[in-house]
């Protein structure tokens, strides 16, 4: 507890123009988005042994810890829930905003500004969602989906202790998020160390029973889970990236019988 | 009270950013109809509560058969393997694909709650195929986006990828075989074995 004290003043020094750097950098690096992998183009996982170990281990941490909580959670009124997460989610709205900027999404940046407005003043701190009925739909940016959009390859598939699928450019944006998200630097300001990981925690419950469905249908259908969870995440994840935008972001396979014929995607033709 | 208004002033100007969305097209509304059809006969046939599982399975498999292309989708969800299995091979694989797709999907529908596949457009891909996007739209939650793919055949459709928020199904299933396939030495017999273990276990539930 004492070193955060030492750490806080000059943590808020070098951030400064960390930020005014990055805010410097971004319309001139606006990437060649042809470089960005999309969903459906190939996974490189060369750490393939050590990721499918961390994947055990984090299934088992899930059976210990995070399904046991997040079933006690699902208990909970549906209402109760809903408002978790619209709070969990009004949190992120300044850090989305702000990578939305770096991005230059002004309409993206000026949405995720008006929910954090709205829902925070009339939304009693976010626990309700006034900004959904007024057109403003909530969406998340990280500062990983930035540094893609400024160019930034995935990198090599990582499966990270606790954290989960991840890549390198990912990890890197894990290390910028927990500095320079405004919620992190405002709770380390006021010394509440804690508030960070309890927010992590709360966010990781919520998302464990709100997928609670939709993961026993993944654990059902895969013959090996580690390949298909890869799969999944990896996509997901560029389609957020693409801000899901249609047309560029539907994979597309060859799937033809008849090699030469049309597809678009990065995927051999089925065999003959 | 300067702070509060001076967050008023933002939301305003942000309101008044707001671009609305274009509106959705649809150059392929036969496609888009044969999918409401689907979602149509899928809620009224598979979705009673009145329906043993081995009934809703044979009604499922019907619909899936019907609808789907599964030679197609399982060949490709096979990968190179198809190449070089024989003819015995081939189809003894595409009937546990099948099975296994029946078994892991059709027990779903005992549990619907009342969500809805709401088609929003379609748009042409390379080859006459032609994607219909849709959303499915459940109690909680934001709606999920559903992109399917459709080739035609002489007077109709038939499924070739379900594409669930970007993420394709087939491409997943590839995945999924050929790491199967891979971390057995290669052997294609793994995969029908592995098909077979999950298409029991998944009839149980």
């Amino acid at each position: 507890m004492s070193a955060s004290c030492t750490v806080r003043r000059p943590s808020w020094l070098l951030i400064a123009p960390f930020l005014a750097v990055l805010l410097l950098l971004s319309p001139v690096a606006r990437a060649d988005e042809r470089n960005v992998a999309q969903a459906g183009d190939e996974i490189w996982d060369p750490l393939e042994p050590m990721n499918r170990y961390f994947f055990e281990v984090n299934r088992f941490l899930d059976a210990v810890a995070l399904k046991p909580m997040a079933t006690w959670y699902g208990a909970l009124p549906q209402g109760v829930r809903t408002g978790t997460g619209n709070f969990l989610g009004n949190l992120r709205n300044p850090w989305t905003a702000i990578n939305d900027g770096l991005q230059g999404e002004g309409n993206r940046a000026g949405t995720a500004v008006a929910r954090f407005v709205i829902n925070t003043l009339i939304g009693f701190f976010g626990v309700f969602d006034p900004a959904k009925e007024m057109g403003f739909v909530q969406h998340d940016e990280d500062a990983g989906q930035t540094f893609a959009r400024w160019g930034a390859g995935d990198g090599p598939y990582l499966m990270l202790p606790v954290f989960g699928s991840s890549n390198g450019r990912d990890l890197v944006g894990l290390v910028t998020d927990a500095i320079l998200d405004p919620f992190n630097l405002l709770t380390r300001g006021a010394d509440a160390n804690w508030a960070s990981p309890a927010r992590s925690g709360m966010t990781a419950v919520h998302y464990r029973d709100a997928n609670r469905q939709q993961i026993e249908d993944v654990e059902r259908s895969a013959t090996d889970l580690y390949a298909t969870v890869r799969r999944i995440t990896a996509d997901r994840r560029r389609s957020e990236i693409r801000n899901a935008d249609p047309g560029s972001s539907t994979p597309s396979p060859r799937m033809t019988e008849h090699e030469g014929l049309g597809g678009s995607g990065p995927r051999a033709e089925v065999p003959r | 009270m300067i702070r509060r208004s001076f967050l008023v002033v933002v939301a305003t100007a942000a309101c008044l950013w707001a671009v609305p969305p274009a509106s959705a097209q649809n150059p392929v509304p036969g496609a888009t109809a044969f999918i409401d059809t689907l979602a149509k006969r899928a809620i009224e046939g598979l979705t009673s509560k009145d329906i043993d599982n081995a009934d809703r399975a044979a009604r499922f498999r019907t619909l899936f058969t019907e609808t789907f292309d599964v030679p197609t989708i399982g060949r490709f969800a096979l990968g190179t393997p198809w190449r070089t299995a024989s003819e015995a091979d081939r189809a003894e694989y595409l009937k546990a694909f099948e099975d296994f797709i029946v078994a892991t999907y059709a027990t779903r529908f005992a549990d619907y709650g009342g969500e809805a596949i709401r088609t929003t457009g379609s748009r042409r891909g390379d080859d006459s195929e032609v994607f219909v996007t849709s959303e499915f739209v459940r109690a909680q939650g934001a709606p999920v986006r559903v992109a399917w793919r459709l080739r035609p055949t002489g007077d109709s459709w038939r499924i070739i990828d379900v594409i669930i928020e970007d993420v394709s199904m087939a491409i997943t299933q590839r995945d999924d075989f050929s790491a199967t396939i891979q971390r057995n030495g290669g052997r294609l017999s793994a995969l029908i074995e592995a098909l077979r273990s999950k298409t029991s276990t998944a009839g149980k539930s």
